[in-house]
């Protein structure tokens, strides 16, 4: 499959390099700007046509004593910064030492820009540009503010104790949610653009001196060799990062949680921030890293650890529940006894399908009254939760289409899918419950076995970013272990966890601060 | 598979301590284990157990011995280590013993497990049907290299922990005074299950192979010896449960006494463990035959110059489909070619290192060698 995977990437890129040549080059060859107002002006008339939010205010500029424009897009800047702390003073002022040549804007950010894909990248992006007649580039001036949303609490994470800040659709408020939490120098920022029609910043976060550099440049390797007209959200990204395309299972933590992302990075991860997304990508990450949650750190570690087991029980559950059950049931009765398997029996006769069928049909109305919940506006979302409890679950056993066993084991089923923390690792466990139910309806106890070996050989085989997906299971590295089944006191994990490569080792007491004594 | 999966020298195919005991491990114990101790009671009664402990000293100075003809050229396999001592040919000649080794390993292996479910859960359906269930995850792990199996091995000998644990039900049904009088027909007896029991622990010949893969290659000796005791630790402990359950006669009767006596374990909501048992145990039996399969195809792609390291596995997967749906073995044919096949192996894991042990220490005695 990789070898298919590769001709698909060879064939693509060869395409791309001659669709590049025969355009004559990237975008930046658009020119320069002018030094005459005017020609700017109609130049930016001709590349923004069509586009009614583009504002052109021309006034005279009071100090240099020329005309001036301000160029903005309506609905991406902030009006009042616009009207107060640019027209105003560049209209009315005359700063005291107007020699200097200084701009008299009151805003803290500005850059000059030449090119007109510096110019239309600025607009795009809610800057404010001020064109001077006579000038042969343009000042881009910081006048973002478009729609956002107020920060709340997390919608898809929620957490009983840890904080009620979720990340927004805009990235540098993220990153300053994240800062909140790691107010320290050491993490540093490195930003990119993807995409070639519409670029989307993209901000690789990490600790400096935690974080391997072998990761930071695989995972910059990555992100510069990106090729797609736009990204939309993080899980795009995410897809096109990841290292086996084909897998089921996430090969990225993607989260809402500032706090989440601060306690990763802390542990020597990698995280990127993607503006324009509420999520923000975790890389790398391992199998285990799923079933861990930030309240696990809050809460008394006993409690903690009990959470923990009861997860990665809920795990096997959700995937294996009821494959068994057929497996039981058709299959290896001989496994269970004889008076229990009659009273089975009594449930089962008035059904009339194959046990799988009829697990397929409970399983597939569970998946659609979820899917229909998930999408439908809260209150009528309530309306799907009766139709689906009563009416589905208790009708259709009195109907005789399921048995009341079925029931029990599909409903315990989609409560211990619940279970598990992250929704990515949920639907990917949620779906493998499907092979896993045809094979043991096709080969009983064996056909389970079988998917358990293939599960495995997936998972061991998966890498994220580079970094084996199965540690510390599969390589063992028992040390890791206190905060993967069980989560013990925080004393007993001094050290960083080994199946991430850090820079730094230790995590607490001496030394702690200053890296590891050599 | 990538082609520098095969590279054993190469970073990403390095494997951890653990992963080279449990892999060696892992080839050793898998169907043997079933039917270990009647085969012993057959030989010596209850004193078989005391062979065991022989047949894991022999075992235990073989893979020594095989150590350290590695460490003649850490940075190779055995193919490799000829080819650089004797010449290619030599090399080349290697391979085409080590593929049919392997392969014959693989395939018998694979054919007793099938037969094992059939006749103790699938009476109905053929063994080549069975077969191509097992050849899907074989094929993903082969794919990884010898680091995807040592990972497999890991995962699996922890998800087969409980196993033991479960197995300790039995020891309220245990008779201590079976395995009294120690020595009751005097050391002959234990002396001839000693050829037995070395066959049990076949299997560390992988360490031909998977020395180059290892990390930090001084602790392989260590390795090699932790690695064997596992296997003797496990085999006793299955060998002393049987002894203690059934009576030195009876035991006799039965062919797969382990699976025999998990039989008795039994709950309220669970009849018939073993089949549960016997299902899990099926993960350890895998690990013993995908080991070889993948010794097999390095060493055809060795014999082969080069080419897909993913056709050859396919083609021995298929194969074996093949052969199962052609020949179809029943039981005492698979009996058979075991103990047939048992005579190559002795000569493999234990008569070769030492000969080549021998050759080469002679050899580097003299300087125009020494490279």
């Amino acid at each position: 499959m990789s070898i298919i995977w590769r001709i698909f990437k060879l064939a693509a890129a060869a395409k791309r390099l001659s669709a590049r040549s025969s355009n004559g080059g990237p975008a930046d060859e658009r020119g320069e700007l002018a030094s005459g107002l005017e020609r700017n002006l109609n130049e930016l008339r001709r590349v923004f046509s069509h586009a009614p939010d583009l504002v052109v205010r021309t006034f005279p500029y009071k100090q240099a004593g020329r005309r001036a424009a301000l160029v903005y897009m309506s609905g991406l800047t902030d009006k009042n910064a616009v009207n107060n702390n640019i027209l105003r003073e560049l209209m009315f002022h005359i700063a005291d030492d107007a020699a200097s040549g200084e701009l008299p804007v009151t805003l803290g950010k500005l850059q000059t820009c030449s090119s007109w894909t510096q110019v239309e990248r600025a607009l795009l992006n809610g800057m404010s540009l001020l064109f001077v007649d006579g000038m042969g580039h343009g000042y881009a001036l910081d006048t973002q503010g478009w729609p956002q949303r107020a920060i709340s609490d997390s919608q898809v994470e929620p957490s009983l104790k840890g904080a009620h800040q979720a990340f927004v659709e805009t990235g540098e408020s993220n990153i300053a949610l994240i800062r909140r939490y790691l107010s320290t120098s050491e993490l540093k920022i490195k930003e990119y653009q993807v995409g070639d029609r519409a670029p989307c910043k993209v901000s690789m976060l990490y600790m400096a001196d935690i974080t391997e550099p072998e990761l930071i440049q695989a995972l910059e390797k990555r992100l510069l060799g990106l090729e797609i007209d736009c990204i939309l959200n993080t899980g795009q990204l995410a897809e096109l990062l990841e290292d086996d395309p084909y897998a089921f299972l996430p090969q990225f933590i993607t989260t809402e949680r500032p706090d989440t992302a601060a306690s990763q990075l802390l542990q020597g991860r990698v995280c990127v921030v993607v503006d324009r997304s509420s999520s923000v990508l975790i890389a790398p990450t391992n199998f285990v890293a799923f079933f861990q949650g930030i309240d696990d750190y809050s809460m008394r570690w006993p409690i903690a650890s009990f959470l923990r087991l009861l997860r990665f029980f809920a795990c096997f559950v959700a995937a294996f529940l009821p494959g068994i059950y057929i497996a039981c049931i058709s299959f290896n009765y001989e496994v269970i006894p004889l008076d229990l398997i009659l009273s089975i029996g009594q449930f089962r006769a008035a059904v009339p399908f194959p046990p799988f069928i009829e697990a397929l049909i409970m399983e597939i109305t569970l998946e659609m009254l979820r899917e229909a919940g998930v999408r439908l506006p809260a209150p009528v979302a309530q309306t799907v939760g009766i139709v689906g409890g009563i009416v589905i679950g208790q009708a259709a056993v009195q109907a005789g289409i399921v048995s009341n066993l079925m029931v029990v084991v599909v409903a315990s089923t989609a409560v211990a899918s619940f279970i598990i923390p992250n929704y990515d690792m949920a639907s990917a466990v949620r779906l493998i419950r499907f092979p896993v139910m045809l094979l043991a309806s096709l080969f009983g106890m064996i056909g389970i076995i079988v998917c358990v070996m293939v599960l495995i050989a997936r998972i061991i085989g998966l890498h994220s970013l580079g970094e084996s997906y199965s540690t510390p299971i599969a390589p063992i590295r028992v040390r890791d272990w206190r905060d993967v089944f069980m989560r013990l006191p925080l004393w007993t994990m001094a050290n960083r966890p080994r199946s991430i490569r850090t820079r730094q080792k230790r995590r607490m007491g001496s030394g702690s601060h200053g890296g590891d004594e050599e | 598979m990538s082609r520098d999966r095969l590279k054993p020298d190469s970073k990403q195919n390095r494997i951890t301590i653990v992963q080279f005991v449990l892999t060696i491990h892992s080839m050793q114990l898998g169907v043997g284990a079933i039917s270990i101790p009647a085969d012993l009671a057959r030989i010596s009664g209850t004193d078989g157990w005391i062979a065991l402990i022989m047949g894991w000293a022999v075992s235990v100075v073989a893979s020594l011995i095989i150590v350290q003809v590695m460490k003649r050229y850490p940075k190779g396999t055995i193919l490799e280590l000829i080819a650089h001592y004797f010449g290619q040919w030599a090399g080349r000649l290697t391979a085409l013993v080590f593929v049919v080794y392997s392969a014959i390993f693989a395939y018998l292996i694979l054919d007793r497990m099938v037969l094992i479910i059939q006749s103790w859960i699938m009476q109905q359906t053929p063994p080549y049907t069975l077969m191509l269930l097992f050849i899907v995850p074989a094929y993903v792990i082969v794919k990884g290299g010898v680091r995807i199996i040592g990972r497999y091995s890991e995962v699996v000998v922890l998800c087969s922990l409980w196993m033991p644990l479960a197995m300790l039900v039995l020891l309220k049904e245990a008779n201590w005074l079976h395995l009294l009088p120690v020595l009751k027909e005097g050391w002959m007896p234990v002396f001839k299950t000693v050829n037995t029991t070395i066959i049990t622990f076949l299997g560390f010949e992988s360490i031909y192979y998977i020395y180059p893969n290892l990390d930090r290659k001084r602790y392989a000796s260590v390795g090699v010896a932790i690695a064997n005791t596992l296997t003797l630790l496990v085999y006793l402990f299955l060998t002393l449960i049987c002894f203690l359950v059934y009576s030195p006669d009876q035991i006799t009767q039965f062919n797969d006494a382990v699976l025999s006596v998990v039989k008795i374990i039994e709950f309220r909501f669970l009849e018939r463990f073993d089949i549960v048992m016997l299902t899990c145990y099926l993960l350890i039996i895998s690990k013993t035959w995908i080991p070889p399969l993948y010794i097999a195809v390095y060493c055809t792609k060795r014999l082969l110059f080069g080419g897909k390291p993913e056709l050859y596995l396919g083609v021995f997967l298929a194969g074996m489909v093949v052969v199962t749906y052609l020949w179809n073995p029943d039981w005492n044919e698979s009996v058979d070619a075991l103990k047939w096949f048992s005579n190559f192996g002795i000569a493999i894991a234990y008569v070769f290192p030492l000969c080549l042990w021998g050759v080469l220490s002679v050899m580097l005695k003299f300087k125009r060698w020494q490279t």
